[in-house]
């Protein structure tokens, strides 16, 4: 009904809009006088409006009498004149106010690096702000509470992050916003700790859904899960985070994520699961196909399984000193495991002659032994490790006594002031 | 007001205070008087409340304008949403736009630089941090850091340092600022600098696990940088980062080596090593004695206990050296692989390794185990590297062959057997440098190759290289050679006169010629080394059996070697004459004239020549012509010829060509020399009629060079006798030039006959 008596009467207004001024004040003279030319007809009207004009003379004069009613007065004037003032421009009044906390959101925007404090407090100011919104930003009091609510995650302040992110308005929030939300909602969340694990899950599970390529959000449940100690399900996630990660930061989460799939790849074979452990070590040398983890947790495998040869062939092929080092471990749990022959093949490094040298020291093969020994001093020079190894199979011949003064010179070399730590050994 | 006017004058009780009282009422008094005026309050609280809307109004302007002076104020503040929430390219494209539309907007700008650095793209970012600092004149520590940052960025970690540096001078409480400068020293190697920064920012860091992250990265720091102090010979100031360093993190990897290293800089380098060496082993996270870490140097550390230590399966030295095989190429922080960045210093330069050898690839797997069981590959690939690589490499072969010694034996024999020339000579010497030793490895070698010849030619018999190596080895290896003279092989005699022509011990050689025809001998003879058998022919004495019999047999064909091993003989009158025995056979005239030139042999070989006379004159004057030799040879040869007088004079007469050469004034010149003896020829020479002359009747001239030259060789004789044969010979041509010519040479000689024609 209200909108056909509007549609009737707009109709029957509509001549007499077309004909009035523009002015707003012509306009209102314009109606105000056939009411003057109404009450100028009939006079007992206009005498009553007289008389009341006179009772308000009346009224007022005692006041204007004192001076304290000629002040009270002057405060009545201001107050309904201002009143007036703003009822008359109550529309550009609350675009002025808009554009003011506009403004304000603005200056504190400006204030986030080098004048937190400043900021903060302006942010607060904006964040009070209940009037209309500005028409070119309307979601300035929204941005405001996460501005605030971000700047107390960074300070550690959680309950008054909390308390900021509430009082955003989700409906009808861009979704800029919203995803600073969500962001801050999760992190908040995470960090305050009392919300139960699953339910924080399901909050960034739910973020994710709305901004599955968000690189925050997904670290945050790489993080969550994490603490979950699930491996696979972690490397999955960190797959994602390194995936989405920004340039500045993609090569630490791929690292991660190989260092994940790593830590998987152990959990699974820890746990039996052999074929699982091969995919992850697939899947490590694909992600990581100049390093070697791929590599050692293939021979991880095979050495779980009982295939020696086949594991020192994974670990030798990374060429990389963990491969080594693993080779060294596997061979002193299963002396003998390969003849030396075999050693070099599955294994062609220069460090292998180590290990070939101790082998057949602890054959008691002197010979070959101090042949392979010399090999290795010959090619690999006196580094630590070469000279530590030689030491060892020194003392396996017999030869205490160049054992020791191997190690000594090794140990005086490795003292000298200016040489470089790593890599230093002794005399051969 | 009288109530006010009253309390204030009863406050002023002093005599001053009534003054001030009275001051203080007089403008009360009147501030009151002016007040009571009409009007008047009235209009100061209208100009006050005037005055509050005018302020407000200002205020709200103010901000209003500030508002509407940003142009896209949606873009921006979604820009700086997305820059905060990490939609890093979403903020990108935002900032950009605000910025191309209101490029006043500074923290646009700023923003938008630090999102360009995470989105790595560092250079972009430093162009705006410097476009906010340069150009707009923003004066922001703010923005000089994250120029810093920028520069950081792009690798220049020591320009990123110092613009830090001057940044936080006024942002002296930034922990983030002061890790970056750590961060930024440490990656352009300043140890010292990051050290101070890391100080610093400890200083900042509030408690908790950060902190202690921190502690033991800024204790690592230190270390290093006692290593560096120490390097540089300031014990003191590594004394004092180490204890700085001990407080911050008694257990940081690093500090075992560096108090080790200022230990043995105060006690000295061998008390220090055998105090390490005496002390417990433990492992690197248990403390020992005195608090302090026990270094892990002693032997046979189980593996199970290393490997739950994070320690290396192959290393003893654990303390000393660091738990990791790699380290950052900047900073040198231990690292766990070879990707990544290093975490303390953010360097994304590829990690070193501390021990690359160790992953080297092999050349060959089999062949370094073939080295390792020494066997028979091994040896054949040795030594054909030794006898073919001129090189480093063979040289080492060389070493390594004569190590295996007998070992090796056999295949250098068969290698000089196969080889000729150099590498034969090669493998020779490989032998005999293996000593004699080997003497009976080598016979036994060389009999089971000549089982192995399916043609038992003499010249490729395996005992000819054994008779090789064999001389070069000295009395030593009588012993091991003696036991062949009961052995009735073929091979074997050759080897023993071989060992024997090598010992160049004519008294020891007595035992051959006893044993052996000298047939026999002189074929070892004629197939020794040139070296060794100049050797044994300068032992030769005066009238023993070598000298008067075996070197003038026809068939000893070296006659070039005893010409060779007269100037270092020690009876070398008993070679000359064995020479001059022999005759001048082709080869040896050729070898004497050739010997001419050698200041060692000159004088023997002009000696021989000029005994074996007329029948060498042909060769020598051959020589002579011969215009590439050099003059001091070509003056022994003219000298040779001189000896020679007539016949020489006679082939020289004859040597003159039909027309002029070069050759013909060195002929006339010997001729000269040999004087009055050339006369006789020269003129029969002259008087010589060619058949081509006697043919033509005539017709041909007389006039030819052989004669010009014969005439002017009799002017230059220039005797009585050359007089004579001149006038003769004038009387007897019909030739007209020649008879000017005659004419011209009576002439000119000297002397009374001389100018009447």
């Amino acid at each position: 009904m209200g909108r056909f008596g509007d549609a009737v009467r707009a109709t029957l207004f509509a001549p007499l809009r077309a004909l009035l001024p523009r002015n707003p004040w012509l306009r209102l003279l314009v109606c105000a006088l056939p009411v003057v030319l109404l009450l100028a007809l009939f006079g007992p009207a206009v005498d009553v409006l007289l008389k009341l004009v006179d009772l308000g003379f009346r009224v007022l004069e005692p006041l204007l009498q004192t001076t304290v009613g000629r002040l009270l007065l002057l405060l009545v004037v201001f107050t309904l004149g201002g009143a007036f003032t703003v009822w008359l421009l109550k529309s550009r009044v609350g675009a002025l106010r808009g554009e003011a906390a506009l403004g304000r959101h603005l200056l504190a925007t400006a204030a986030l690096v080098g004048q937190g404090r400043k900021s903060r407090e302006r942010f607060r100011r904006v964040a009070r702000y209940r009037g209309p919104a500005p028409e070119r930003y309307p979601c300035v009091v929204q941005d405001a509470n996460l501005k605030l609510a971000r700047s107390c995650l960074e300070a550690g302040q959680l309950d008054e992050a909390l308390a900021w992110l509430v009082r955003v308005v989700e409906a009808g929030l861009p979704r800029e916003l919203q995803r600073s939300l969500l962001q801050l909602r999760v992190r908040a969340l995470r960090l305050q700790g009392e919300v139960l694990p699953a339910t924080l899950e399901q909050e960034v599970r739910g973020a994710l859904g709305r901004f599955p390529d968000d690189y925050v959000l997904l670290g945050e449940l790489r993080d969550l899960l994490a603490q979950r100690a699930d491996p696979v399900e972690l490397a999955a996630t960190q797959e994602l985070v390194a995936k989405h990660a920004p340039p500045a930061a993609a090569l630490r989460e791929r690292q991660r994520w190989c260092d994940e799939l790593g830590r998987a790849g152990r959990a699974l074979l820890g746990a039996g699961d052999h074929d699982g452990c091969r995919r992850i070590a697939k899947k490590l040398a694909h992600a990581d196909p100049g390093g070697s983890a791929g590599g050692l947790l293939l021979g991880d495998l095979h050495r779980a399984r009982g295939d020696h040869r086949a594991a020192i062939v994974a670990y030798g092929a990374t060429r990389s000193p963990e491969g080594l080092d693993r080779v060294a471990e596997l061979l002193a749990e299963h002396p003998g495991a390969v003849e030396p022959r075999e050693l070099l093949e599955c294994c062609p490094l220069q460090g292998t002659l180590l290990l070939v040298a101790r082998e057949l020291a602890r054959d008691g093969d002197q010979q070959r032994a101090e042949r392979a020994a010399r090999l290795a001093a010959e090619s690999l020079g006196p580094t630590a490790t070469v000279c530590a190894v030689l030491a060892e199979v020194l003392e396996l011949l017999g030869q205490q006594a160049k054992a020791a003064l191997l190690r000594e010179q090794t140990i005086a070399r490795l003292l000298q002031p200016g040489e470089p730590r790593a890599g230093a050994g002794g005399g051969t | 007001m009288p109530g006010i006017a009253t309390a204030l004058a009863a406050a002023g009780g002093s005599p001053q205070g009534e003054a001030a009282g009275a001051a203080a009422s007089g403008l009360f008094g009147w501030l009151l008087a002016f007040c009571r005026e009409p009007g008047v309050l009235e209009s100061l609280l209208a100009l006050l409340l005037l005055g509050g809307v005018l302020w407000f109004w200002w205020r709200m302007s103010r901000l209003v304008r500030g508002a509407k002076s940003r142009q896209a104020v949606e873009d921006y503040l979604f820009g700086v949403e997305q820059a905060l929430h990490g939609d890093l390219a979403g903020a990108r494209a935002r900032l950009e736009r605000v910025v191309a539309a209101d490029p006043e907007n500074h923290f646009a700008r700023l923003l938008l630089g630090k999102v360009l650095a995470e989105l790595g793209e560092p250079e972009q970012a430093h162009k705006q941090h410097l476009y906010l600092q340069r150009a707009f004149g923003v004066d922001s520590p703010e923005n000089d850091l994250l120029l810093a940052h920028s520069l950081f960025g792009a690798g220049l970690a020591q320009e990123a340092a110092a613009a830090a540096e001057l940044a936080l001078q006024r942002l002296p409480g930034r922990a983030d600022g002061f890790a970056f400068l750590y961060r930024a020293r440490l990656q352009a190697g300043d140890f010292d600098g990051a050290a101070a920064a890391g100080r610093r920012m400890l200083e900042l860091v509030p408690d908790g696990p950060a902190r202690q992250r921190w502690q033991r990265d800024v204790a690592h720091t230190l270390a290093r940088d006692g290593a560096e102090r120490l390097a540089r010979g300031d014990a003191a100031g590594a004394q004092r980062a180490l204890q700085a360093a001990r407080r911050l993190d008694p257990q940081a990897e690093a500090l075992p080596l560096l108090q080790a290293r200022v230990q043995a800089a105060e006690r000295g380098l061998p008390a220090t090593v055998q105090a390490l060496l005496a002390a417990p082993a433990a492992g690197p996270g248990e403390p020992g004695e005195g608090g302090d870490r026990a270094l892990v140097v002693a032997p046979g550390q189980p593996l199970e206990a290393a490997a739950a230590r994070r320690g290396l399966p192959m290393a003893t030295f654990a303390g000393l050296v660091p738990a990791s095989r790699w380290q950052c190429r900047r900073c040198a922080a231990p690292l766990a692989g070879p990707h990544g960045e290093c975490p303390r210093c953010g360097s994304r330069d590829e990690p070193v390794q501390t021990e690359p050898a160790l992953v080297q690839a092999l050349g060959s797997p089999m062949h370094t185990m073939d080295a390792i069981d020494a066997n028979t590959a091994h040896v054949q690939r040795l030594v054909r590297q030794a006898l073919d690589d001129p090189g480093e490499a063979g040289a080492s072969a060389r070493l390594a062959v004569l190590e295996l010694r007998e070992r090796a034996v056999a295949e250098l024999l068969r290698q000089a057997w196969h080889r000729d020339g150099a590498g034969r000579d090669a493998a020779v010497e490989l032998l005999r440098a293996m000593g004699p030793e080997i003497a009976p490895v080598l016979f036994a070698a060389s009999d089971a190759l000549e089982q192995q010849r399916v043609l038992p030619l003499g010249a490729r018999s395996p005992a000819a290289v054994v008779g090789r190596v064999v001389q070069g080895f000295d009395r030593a290896a009588l012993p091991h050679v003696e036991v062949l003279f009961a052995s009735a092989k073929p091979e074997h005699r050759k080897i023993l006169i071989d060992y024997f022509l090598g010992l160049a011990d004519l008294e020891a050689f007595q035992i051959v010629l006893e044993r052996f025809p000298p047939l026999e001998i002189l074929h070892r003879l004629d197939k020794a080394d040139g070296a060794v058998l100049r050797r044994f022919l300068q032992a030769v004495p005066q009238g023993h059996f070598v000298a008067t019999t075996l070197l003038r047999e026809p068939a000893f064909y070296r006659e070039e070697d005893v010409l060779a091993a007269i100037p270092g003989a020690r009876h070398p009158e008993a070679l000359e004459q064995a020479l001059l025995a022999r005759g001048p056979s082709r080869a040896l005239t050729v070898a004497l004239i050739g010997a001419l030139g050698d200041p060692a042999l000159g004088e023997v070989a002009a000696r021989l020549l000029a005994a074996f006379g007329e029948p060498v004159l042909d060769h020598v004057l051959a020589a002579f012509s011969d215009p590439e030799r050099d003059d001091a040879e070509r003056r022994r040869l003219g000298d040779l010829l001189v000896r020679g007088a007539g016949p020489t004079a006679r082939r020289l007469a004859a040597a003159f060509g039909p027309e002029p050469s070069a050759i013909d004034g060195e002929l006339r010149r010997l001729l000269v020399r040999i004087g009055e003896p050339a006369v006789d020829p020269l003129r029969t020479a002259y008087a010589q009629v060619s058949l081509l002359e006697r043919l033509a009747f005539g017709l041909l001239s007389r006039h030819t060079n052989r004669r010009a030259q014969i005439v002017q060789a009799l002017q230059a004789i220039g005797t009585g006798s050359a007089a004579a044969a001149l006038g003769e010979l004038l009387a007897e041509e019909r030739d007209q030039n020649l008879r000017l010519r005659l004419q011209q040479a009576l002439h000119g000689l000297p002397g009374p006959g001389g100018g009447d024609g």
